[in-house]
């Protein structure tokens, strides 16, 4: 049975106001898309990497607010700009990239043989880490 | 390793992809990049290889290996 947690959705309501209040400063402050001109931050940006940065995101950044990150941090890193440390600068790209949509490489493994390996390795926009191995 | 690679695939897939290739059934790549022992594995950036090693490992050294060679 699920008790509904009062005092739980009162700490994401104020998760949310921060984070809104920040990024309004930021606006204000950094003048967002003439500070950061070049998109390498954008599929970090998508922090839950769902594909789309939305307020998922930003809550995200918000909840980890001025705390270092490592640089193993797996899904989700908040650290947008993985400089390791959450601050204003990840608030402004979430903002940045605000409602886009980030196209990701495949979540799996992909197989390849040497009728695809042009196409799917040496072509690929994304790195590609290749096994050779054998099924057994 | 499958294991291994489908969860880094799947916490990575912002950075890099990961792709299986069967050594017995695609002879022409793999002797073109001189496999000898398996597995091997071969970092790709814009079609160069930007590293290489050979043999398991846990999770954490893989996915270090291949962040290192990509920096």
């Amino acid at each position: 049975m699920k008790i509904l947690n009062i005092t739980s959705i009162r700490e994401n309501i104020l998760t949310y106001l921060f984070g809104v209040l920040l990024v309004g400063v930021s606006l204000i402050l950094f003048n967002v898309g003439v500070v950061y001109a070049d998109d390498d931050f954008k599929a970090a940006a998508d922090v839950d990497r769902d594909g789309t940065i939305n307020i998922r995101d930003l809550t995200l950044v918000a909840k980890q607010f001025g705390e270092t990150i490592g640089p193993n941090q797996g899904v989700p890193n908040p650290d947008v700009d993985r400089d390791g440390t959450v601050n204003i600068r990840d608030l402004t790209l979430v903002a940045k990239y605000f409602g886009q949509t980030v196209e990701h490489s495949p979540r799996f493994p992909i197989n390849v043989t040497d009728a695809t390996f042009t196409e799917k390795v040496l072509n690929s926009e994304f790195p590609v880490v290749v096994e050779f191995g054998a099924p057994w | 390793m499958r294991p291994i690679l489908e969860a880094v695939a799947s916490e990575n897939y912002d950075t890099f992809t990961i792709a299986l290739l069967n050594i017995d059934e695609n002879l022409q790549t793999t002797a073109k990049y001189g496999v000898r022992g398996i597995p091997d594995y071969r970092v790709f950036r814009n079609g160069e290889v930007v590293a290489k090693f050979v043999g398991a490992m846990p999770k954490a050294d893989f996915v270090r290996r291949v962040l290192d060679a990509l920096e």
